[in-house]
């Protein structure tokens, strides 16, 4: 932050990100998309934490694929079981950072498991005030 | 967590129609206002800055209605590559433009 000597009285109070890149950073490596899609889960992590520290109110998160529509049936249960592995790992950590979870969209169409993370997610971060993150997930 | 923009708009078309049909809602309020606290979104303020990575120059129907006034960042950053310092960074481009809401410089300083 210091770097850039930002003007702490004009902080945005709503940031939206859509996060892109991760098959292509992926491929450059040689590696399967999903590698990629697992080391975007730090860089959620890195944005959240910048946000918190500048004291931004909202972080929106879209996962958004350009290739979105020929993504295979395995990369999405992947995908799936990433979200639910991560959700369960940074809740201890939302919580710290005093940061509530929520969702846009349509929460229904995900499998039963991650379903079940989010809302277990969303409920034990309920009474943070510090920061809304609110991510949609695009398959 | 299947966000569609367009989907969420029509979503909130179709509600409204439903309670006008019903008597429940007046045609003549539905503005603005009214229409982003049907959205998915309405316990939130719209973003003042959206930043998108991998160099791709779209908004691919995300939060449309939201973003009408929303300074937009595009870095070829891709995603797993994104640091701290790289939302500093656009905040930092956000900082340095001027946002006007479609008035003149001379109005925002009044």
């Amino acid at each position: 932050m210091k770097d850039f000597n930002l003007d702490s009285t004009r902080i945005p109070k709503h940031v939206a990100i859509i996060m892109d890149g991760n098959g292509r950073w992926a491929k450059k490596k040689g590696e399967m998309r999903i590698f990629g899609h697992t080391n975007g889960v730090g860089s959620v992590r890195e944005a959240l934490t910048a946000a918190v520290e500048i004291g931004v109110e909202y972080l929106t998160l879209y996962a958004f694929s350009s290739e979105n529509w020929s993504r295979p049936k395995e990369e999405i249960s992947a995908l799936m079981d990433l979200l639910v592995q991560s959700i369960y790992n940074e809740v201890d950590e939302l919580n710290s950072k005093g940061v509530k979870l929520a969702t846009i969209g349509d929460v229904e169409f995900l499998p039963k498991s991650c379903q079940k993370a989010l809302s277990e997610a969303k409920q034990s971060t309920k009474n943070n005030k510090k920061i809304n993150s609110y991510s949609s997930i695009e398959l | 967590m299947s966000y569609s923009s367009r989907r969420e708009i029509s979503l909130a078309v179709q509600k409204m129609t439903n309670e006008v049909v019903k008597g429940e809602l007046e045609s003549s309020a539905i503005n603005e206002e009214l229409i982003s606290s049907y959205l998915s979104t309405s316990d939130y303020p719209d973003p003042e800055l959206l930043i998108r990575t991998s160099g791709e120059n779209r908004v691919s129907n995300f939060l449309m209605w939201q973003l009408a006034y929303t300074e937009l960042y595009f870095t070829k950053i891709l995603w797993p590559d994104f640091k701290k310092k790289n939302f500093y960074k656009a905040i930092f481009d956000y900082q340095k433009r001027e946002r006007r809401f479609g008035k003149t410089s001379e109005q925002l300083i009044d």
